[in-house]
């Protein structure tokens, strides 16, 4: 499960992620953002909440990075816990994400 | 429990409902009829009866009434009256009016005078009496009633001059008032009555015969119908009514009978029928079994046939696109099982891999978590002295990643055999593999050489988990080795190579995250800590000891829960140079 909790606040799109991030909740995740890509100036994603993240939710994550870069418009995300930063870590994610 | 309503045909029903309504409607005719007819028959009866009635009062003389009346309301007349109706002789009035000659003329003398005694010597009381009574036999026959008759009332007592049905002329008494006339007066006219007496069930009417002279009434005239004539006529007019609605009736009834069996029932049962042929066909229905009648209304059976027609066609639709749909997924489930055999065949399964190499031994395993899985392992001689390991987990599952895990197989093996450090190896990948990348995939990647001879095994890791490792003292510890990020993410990302010096007896154990990330029912992941433990618990046991007992390990705690990743393990331990363990056993031998 999976719930996306999404404020905008002038150009910036802050979205809160709750639950898991793995291959059953990533395509919705992915379908959910991807159109909203092009009219923001900058997304912000809120890990507090993220318990899990799977290749498949950083897969997700990927392509928003390097969509978003595409544009030179920033990723950043904020309140990542222990586990989901090991995962970044192990995956050398840490290198081409912004972490708050 | 509630019972369900007992089964009754609709032609039962819909039959039950036109012959009620149409008995109802004949039995209020019959009804409203019958009153009418009632009243016309009372009505014709009453207006008779008082015709007749007048016609006796006219019919008579009062005088003769009057004269007829004084001669015998005497003691003597009454008395030998009496007798002879008592010993039915009627001899013995005539005897007595014998003996007594002159005695009616004297009557006459007293009333008319000398003039006319000589005309009406001969006159005897018995012929008046049978004048009086054949007018009054004329009358009852004409006007066909049941009797007729002159009476006097004084008081209570009434007296019966003439009868039309007596043969005498006689007075008879009524000493007990009849209760229907309690309210009248004697003497005076009565309209029809009913009333009920010894003499039976009687509609009377009375007229006073009046003596135009004097204005008095000398008596009253009276006749009687029998009550019974008028009933049986009211019953057979009622009999007949009810014979021609019966018939009419059984008509009516065979009418609605066929009509709605023809137009209603019938229709109805034969799309029932058809409907349940359809619905208990036991092979796939087609367009043929669709019900197909020759119904000739245009009502609502009709409108019932052609939804059933519609909706059996959309059926026999659907149960063709679901017969499509079966065989698509049964292909497509078929082709899943021939791509995870290709996929398993690819791997290297074979164990001992190399049965001739003494300097190692290796065991992998796969355990996809769908038919096609993402993860992947692998190991190849490079060349006589270098063995390249590989584990590697393919971001996503299902076919996508089965797909991308083959080129990635492929690229890594075909890049390792042209030699190369592992950074040099995986860079290379990672470029090839980010060029056409649309999907944008990514596999994670643990690379290994390992040097037969030194023992050296040096190492890449492209965002892969820690390898585990087994080193002199026999105790496995996770190595937090310098990590790159996953390979296919970024065209540019460059690698580090380190280095691990084994020395025979030293083991490294990689795996794919789909090991730690295990759950079991409540959601718990099973976690580096339990691998860990595990696997020092198989320490001392050999690469194939151990992937079994951890995999078992892994079974045991994940318990009936779905298996949301593939497993994947692979162990490699060092054995030394056999060539320099021979040489120094050898050497132990010379000394």
């Amino acid at each position: 499960m999976l719930n996306i909790v999404k404020k905008q606040e002038g150009g910036t799109l802050t979205v809160a992620l709750e639950g898991r991030l793995d291959t059953n909740t990533a395509p919705d995740f992915q379908s959910e953002l991807e159109p909203m890509l092009g009219d923001i100036a900058a997304l912000r994603l809120d890990c507090e909440k993220l318990d899990y993240i799977s290749s498949a939710g950083l897969r997700v994550l990927l392509t928003f990075e390097q969509e978003l870069e595409a544009q030179e418009k920033p990723m950043t995300l904020c309140h990542v816990n222990e586990i989901i930063n090991d995962v970044f870590d192990v995956t050398g994610f840490l290198d081409i994400l912004t972490i708050e | 429990m509630k019972r369900p309503p007992r089964r009754v045909s609709m032609q039962v029903k819909l039959n039950a409902m036109v012959i009620c309504s149409i008995l109802l409607v004949a039995l209020g005719l019959i009804a409203i009829s019958y009153y009418i007819f009632c009243q016309r028959v009372d009505d014709k009866y009453k207006s008779s009866l008082q015709r007749a009635a007048e016609a006796c009062a006219n019919n008579v003389e009062a005088e003769v009434i009057g004269h007829f009346w004084k001669a015998v309301n005497t003691e003597e007349f009454r008395a030998i009256r009496d007798r002879a109706v008592g010993e039915d002789n009627e001899e013995l009035i005539r005897d007595w009016l014998r003996s007594r000659p002159g005695w009616y003329q004297m009557i006459l003398e007293e009333e008319y005078g000398e003039s006319q005694q000589t005309e009406s010597t001969s006159w005897t009381l018995m012929d008046d009496c049978e004048l009086i009574r054949d007018g009054l036999q004329a009358i009852k026959d004409y006007f066909d009633v049941d009797s007729a008759y002159y009476q006097y009332c004084e008081g209570s007592v009434t007296y019966n001059i003439v009868d039309v049905d007596e043969s005498l002329f006689y007075i008879r008494t009524m000493e007990e008032p009849i209760a229907e006339f309690a309210g009248y007066e004697g003497n005076i006219a009565v309209p029809p009555t009913v009333c009920h007496s010894d003499f039976g069930w009687l509609l009377t009417v009375i007229e006073p015969v009046v003596d135009h002279e004097t204005g008095e009434t000398v008596a009253v005239a009276g006749v009687d119908l029998d009550m019974t004539e008028i009933v049986g006529e009211r019953s057979s007019y009622l009999r007949q009514c009810l014979t021609f609605v019966a018939l009419l009736l059984s008509a009516a009834i065979f009418l609605s009978v066929v009509i709605l069996r023809r137009t209603a029932v019938q229709p109805l049962r034969e799309l029932a029928d058809a409907a349940t042929r359809f619905a208990k066909e036991n092979r796939p229905v087609t367009k043929e079994d669709v019900i197909a009648l020759k119904l000739r209304s245009n009502d609502e059976v009709s409108d019932l046939y052609e939804e059933i027609r519609s909706m059996e066609y959309r059926i026999v639709d659907y149960t063709e696109h679901l017969t499509q749909v079966t065989a698509e997924k049964e292909r497509v489930s078929t082709e899943l099982r021939t791509a995870s055999h290709i996929q398993e065949s690819m791997l290297p399964n074979t164990f001992p891999a190399f049965p001739d190499r003494e300097e190692f031994d290796l065991y992998a395993g796969m355990t996809p978590a769908k038919e096609v899985g993402g993860d992947f392992y692998d190991f190849f001689l490079i060349d006589d002295k270098n063995l390249a390991v590989v584990i590697a987990d393919v971001s996503d599952k299902g076919v996508p990643a089965a797909l991308f895990m083959m080129s990635a197989r492929i690229l890594i093996n075909y890049r390792a055999q042209m030699g190369g450090r592992p950074s040099e190896i995986l860079q290379a990948v990672n470029a090839e593999i980010c060029k056409n990348n649309k999907s944008r995939m990514f596999v994670t990647v643990w690379l290994g050489i390992l040097n037969l001879e030194t023992g050296v095994l040096s190492c890449s890791n492209a965002g892969h988990e820690y390898p585990i490792v087994r080193g002199g003292d026999g105790v496995f510890r996770v190595l937090k080795d310098r990590h790159g990020l996953v390979v296919g993410a970024l065209a540019r990302s460059r690698y580090q190579d380190y280095e691990i010096r084994m020395e025979p007896g030293d083991a490294v154990f990689v795996y794919t995250d789909g090991v730690p990330e295990a759950n079991d029912a409540d959601g718990a992941f099973y976690g580096m800590e339990r691998m860990e433990k595990a696997l020092n618990r198989l320490a001392d046991q050999a690469p194939r000891q151990i992937l079994e007992g951890i995999k078992a390990d892994v079974d045991a705690f994940t318990g009936n829960a779905m298996q949301f990743d593939d497993l994947t393990m692979l162990c490699l331990e060092y054995k030394g140079k056999p060539a320099q363990a021979a040489k120094e056993k050898k050497e132990q031998v010379s000394t």
